[in-house]
């Protein structure tokens, strides 16, 4: 039965007929690294959804939220300034995978998809068929891109796999057929509103309302978490689980992205972390409000405060059990072969009148995320301060599974991993999620880091006047983004402006009629 | 508008009946085991009494799925292709066709099992009236059972199943009762069909794109 995969049992079962049966034995052959004893490391992806760098004690935040992050770290390289190519799920997870930038694979939409011409421009085919390729996401989002790329997967695990019910829709969503994924998660099952199925639909629903109605909830007093894209509910301590059987049950050499939920939001830590920042005395520092937040969704001061309680405690919830996955993979010996990337798609702001992601805001809390990679054997941590990005994660996995990398990536090696450090590189990131991603863009959201400084710029939006409202922050001196000195730094905007500018317009120059 | 083949065995049903006599069975065995499914197949709607109920669940399953499938359209035209959205369709359409077959089952069910006066003899009438009101019922059910915040929104409570299903249960007996509703509730039934014409074939070219789809 290992040889089937479960996507290929999906097909096989859902098609009913000869054909698919064919199918299913045809792609069910072993992929050759299955059946080889090389010595290539596994590579072990984790993405926590929504994870700012900068809510993360690991990188200096005032409170303790990831005491075993920062235990993993002692045996790993820690980037402490890598940036998310975009401020949402969608784009910042198709740079993650592609290694473009969102301009180029123009996954720009929430629940986007990478442009059709680009698709065999992904990580799983850059590793090759050495690899035994398995993805996982609880999110629907990165699923719909994952379908994109089932060609180069061996198995795409359905969302619900970790969770309290995996029923045959939340199989069928990562069955590696985007139309059919597409049509079940976004409507026959969508959620935020009545199914589209009428039948199927409310009778998963009403299952769904009977489990989590009889699951035990003394751990979860303010309710279960769950995802919002695809309704999957979960216990994080099972999702943990989960992970730590996959990983430890993946056959060498294995590449497994597996992409976590938490801490996106809803916040919902257990009982146990759950309130333990509420009087720390820790005020954190406040910052005006921007006047790109939509006034329906500015939050008060004492709301962000609230939220970004609850979401600190939510990741001190994931970095307990985050030790525990360490634990495991230190006893099992995993973490000893095994490539190990920590990061997250993007990060979550409570400032400046907004909570959350995916507005036109691009300031570090919303950019910056994690990036910690522990290679086998590594016994001592290594700091790199140099700004990285996100598209320098398909590159580097090139570099590690010993092949080239390809030309059409837009990113780098990451230093520490064979990768040259150049202070001076410059890094992009966008949001662009109202415009068509097959024109020129008319209203988005620019960011650029070089250097020391970080250039924003926003594009058409009507709030400003002008076509294109510049910021530029010294990060060195300013990592808050407090003080603007655009007009004060005119050399260093100039050509920061010049480059991002001339790059917007490449981007464009396809799309211009 | 209430046809006879549903409530007259047809010479053809006889003759299956006559030939199903199981080898070396006694003759009473036999005798009760013709007697049942005479009694089945005595109760089994015609076709075109079929057809009629089942015109309704389509139009209310596909129109439903339609109508959301349009609410998401515009945003969809931004990012996929027309392929990729003609493909959806056939999903959904291949989707609803199993789902109103599934439905078909519940009426044809009760006919089977109820006494004959209460549901065979009304088929239509009750059936199309079944339908209705359970689908109404499925979207009221659907919209309380929403993801958005807490889920769910609204505590299943006895009395939202039971009031429901309690009111259903008077609708359908009422339709079969009062001659001017039950001639309303055949007469749009008898109406629908033409949505038969349309609807289930182009679920049949639905099923044959996900099929390929699956299998390339």
């Amino acid at each position: 039965m290992e040889t089937l995969s479960r996507r290929d049992f999906l097909k096989v079962s859902s098609a009913m007929s000869g054909a698919a049966a064919v199918s299913g034995l045809t792609r069910g052959a072993l992929p050759s690294a299955l059946n080889t004893s090389g010595a290539l490391p596994n590579i072990l992806i984790f993405v926590f959804d929504a994870m700012s760098a900068a809510n993360l004690s690991l990188y200096g935040y005032a409170r303790k939220t990831t005491a075993n992050l920062e235990l993993f770290a002692e045996r790993a390289t820690v980037y402490h300034q890598h940036y998310s190519a975009g401020n949402f799920t969608t784009s910042g997870t198709a740079s993650l995978l592609t290694g473009l930038y969102p301009w180029t694979h123009r996954a720009i939409n929430q629940s986007g998809l990478v442009r059709r011409d680009l698709v065999d421009h992904n990580a799983f085919r850059v590793l090759g068929e050495r690899y035994h390729r398995l993805a996982f996401s609880e999110n629907l989002w990165p699923i719909y891109l994952l379908n994109q790329f089932h060609q180069d997967l061996e198995e795409i695990l359905s969302p619900a796999s970790f969770g309290l019910m995996n029923s045959m829709a939340s199989d069928q969503v990562a069955a590696g057929v985007a139309s059919g994924s597409r049509a079940i998660g976004d409507l026959l099952f969508q959620d935020g509103h009545a199914p589209a199925s009428l039948l199927f639909g409310v009778a998963e629903r009403l299952r769904l309302y009977e489990t989590v109605a009889r699951a035990p909830t003394q751990d979860y007093p303010s309710g279960l978490p769950h995802t919002e894209t695809y309704a999957v509910f979960f216990k994080l301590k099972e999702v943990f689980d989960g992970l730590i059987a996959t990983a430890e049950s993946l056959v060498r050499p294995s590449a497994a992205y597996l992409h976590i939920w938490s801490p996106h939001d809803p916040y919902i830590p257990t009982k146990s972390f759950e309130g333990m920042f509420l009087n720390d005395g820790w005020i954190p520092e406040p910052k005006p409000s921007h006047r790109l937040v939509d006034p329906e969704r500015h939050k008060s001061r004492a709301t962000l405060d609230d939220q970004r309680r609850r979401y600190d405690e939510y990741i001190a919830n994931l970095d307990a059990e985050f030790g525990r996955l360490i634990d495991a993979l230190r006893t099992s010996g995993v973490l000893d072969t095994s490539y190990v990337i920590v990061t997250s798609d993007h990060g979550e702001q409570f400032e400046r009148g907004f909570a959350g992601h995916g507005s036109p805001l691009l300031y570090d809390p919303v950019v910056r995320v994690p990036l910690v990679i522990s290679a086998p054997g590594q016994s001592s941590r290594r700091d790199v301060h140099i700004p990285t990005a996100s598209v320098d994660v398909v590159p580097t996995l090139a570099q590690l599974s010993g092949g080239p990398v390809p030309d059409w990536c837009e990113g780098q090696v990451l230093p520490g991993l064979g990768g040259a450090e150049d202070a001076e590189r410059s890094l992009f990131m966008m949001e662009a999620k109202l415009d068509n991603p097959h024109k020129p863009f008319t209203q988005a959201s620019f960011a650029m880091r070089r250097g020391r400084y970080k250039l924003i710029d926003y594009m058409g939006y009507p709030q400003y006047r002008v076509q294109h409202r510049f910021e530029m922050y010294d990060m060195a001196s300013d990592p808050d983004e407090l003080n603007n000195i655009y007009t004060e730094t005119m050399s260093a905007a100039w050509s920061m402006k010049e480059e991002l500018l001339a790059r917007i317009a490449r981007a464009d120059a396809l799309y211009v009629k | 508008m209430r046809g006879s083949t549903a409530t007259t065995p047809n010479s053809q049903n006889d003759r299956r009946l006559s030939g199903a006599d199981v080898p070396g069975a006694s003759p009473a065995h036999r005798q009760r085991n013709n007697r049942l499914k005479l009694r089945a197949s005595s109760r089994l709607p015609g076709w075109l009494q079929l057809a009629q109920v089942y015109s309704i669940a389509v139009l209310i399953i596909y129109s439903w799925t339609i109508l959301w499938f349009f609410w998401k359209l515009p945003t969809w035209q931004i990012f996929l292709t027309t392929g990729e959205i003609l493909r959806v369709l056939a999903f959904s359409l291949a989707t609803n066709m199993v789902e109103s077959l599934v439905l078909l089952c519940i009426p044809v069910l009760l006919a089977l099992i109820l006494p004959r006066t209460w549901f065979s003899d009304v088929f239509v009438a009750r059936g199309a009236s079944l339908t209705m009101t359970g689908l109404a019922y499925l979207m009221f059910l659907g919209d309380q059972l929403k993801f958005q915040g807490a889920f769910p929104s609204t505590a299943l409570e006895p009395w939202l199943l039971a009031l429901p299903l309690g009111a259903l249960a008077l609708i359908v007996y009422l339709v079969g009762k009062i001659a001017l509703f039950r001639r309303m509730v055949e007469s749009l039934a008898d109406r629908a069909t033409i949505f038969l014409f349309v609807m289930p074939p182009l679920s049949v070219i639905s099923l044959l794109v996900v099929l390929v789809g699956l299998t390339t």
